[in-house]
């Protein structure tokens, strides 16, 4: 089976309204913390699973569409449905995301403007 | 979806318009992941905190009087008399959006002086209370009175919000000259004040609105101050619509 490029095979929607036209990279990150178990009989480290945390960091050439949409976004901001698509794969967080770290501007005159932005997503999504 | 070049950005600060004088500007805005985690969960679960952002950008050193980039940062830098900053980015749309860092002061100046480069002088402004986002209304003199173009914000407020208005120049005297933020339903229909400007210097003015803004808003010059021209930017910022 061959691997997947990204363009055609990602999508990212937020607050209802698909974005996925206005970024050139998303990455999503899911960690677990691991919890420390290791005791006085252990021959070797130990440790079990704790929570998993969950974000998605996005970005793009800026345009006035992904600024309306990410600008009062981190004015103001709230919990929102993000639904992170890869490949067959879809992740949905229903209400339970928010934008937490939002950087837009220019890097040079002759450069096109960016944005880039930090989804924190609350819970475990629904993987279908 | 088409690029929007760098040069459509501008920087001021207070009556400053250092755009010329800039080369990169930052708009950053954050908001903190309060963890709120029970027994229940499973997975970890967080709310939004309190927002803030700042202001931040990068500029080249061509000079050290009144309004040159060392000048005004040097002057605002941990200053307890607020200022007013703000990144405008896409300049070429028909809303400009603006962020302003209200009541700020610098926190960083640096000066790079390579042996074989140019001289960079880079600043940094926290928005205090979080940025404020609006739309350009006014930018450019403004040479007598009347009604400027109208802009569609895309919604009516019912809460209010702030006008700034930045003004770098006035040609002549202006004494006590008035300039109103009106809106209205609809782009031909009638238009209400919303809040009055009142200037008689160069320096960023603000007025607050109150209770509903229609969605078509403009400047209306009522009294130039017996100035000639006054050259001015002016922000609206709605409650629930631009932010």
């Amino acid at each position: 089976m061959s691997a997947l490029k990204g363009a055609g095979n990602t999508t990212l929607s937020f607050g209802g309204t698909a974005i996925t036209a206005y970024c050139n990279s998303t990455d999503l990150s899911a960690a677990v913390n691991a919890i420390d178990s290791t005791n006085f009989s252990s021959t070797g480290m130990e440790s079990d699973p704790g929570l998993g945390t969950f974000t998605i960091a996005a970005g793009g050439m800026l345009t006035t569409a992904i600024e309306a949409i990410i600008g009062p976004a981190i004015i103001a901001p709230a919990q929102a449905t993000a639904v992170l698509g890869i490949g067959a794969a879809t992740y949905t967080w229903t209400t339970n995301a928010f934008v937490s770290d939002v950087k837009m501007g220019s890097s040079a005159p002759s450069a096109g403007q960016t944005w880039s932005a930090t989804f924190t997503l609350s819970g475990v999504p629904v993987r279908s | 979806m088409a690029a929007t070049k760098g040069t459509y950005t501008r920087l001021l600060i207070d009556e400053f318009d250092l755009s010329c004088q800039s080369s990169s500007l930052e708009v950053s805005g954050q908001a903190a992941a309060l963890n709120s985690t029970t027994f229940c969960a499973t997975g970890e679960t967080f709310e939004p905190g309190l927002p803030t952002g700042a202001i931040t950008h990068s500029g080249y050193f061509t000079g050290a009087g009144t309004g040159y980039m060392e000048d005004v940062l040097n002057d605002r830098l941990g200053t307890g008399t607020p200022g007013y900053v703000v990144g405008l980015l896409l300049t070429n749309a028909t809303n400009v959006p603006a962020y302003v860092c209200n009541a700020t002061w610098g926190d960083q100046m640096n000066i790079k002086s390579p042996v074989a480069g140019l001289i960079t002088v880079d600043g940094s402004w926290p928005a205090t209370n979080g940025l404020v986002r609006g739309y350009v209304i006014q930018d450019g003199a403004m040479s007598a009175t009347g009604a400027g173009t109208a802009y569609d914000f895309g919604a009516a407020g019912s809460d209010g919000g702030i006008g700034y208005l930045f003004v770098s120049a006035i040609d002549g005297t202006a004494t006590s000259a008035t300039i109103d933020i009106e809106s209205s339903a609809t782009e031909g229909g009638t238009y209400a004040s919303e809040g009055t400007f009142t200037l008689s210097a160069v320096g960023v003015q603000t007025v607050t609105l109150s209770g509903t803004v229609n969605r078509w808003i403009r400047i209306n010059v009522t009294d130039l101050g017996g100035a000639t021209s006054i050259t001015a930017v002016c922000i609206a910022g709605i409650s629930g619509v631009t932010m």
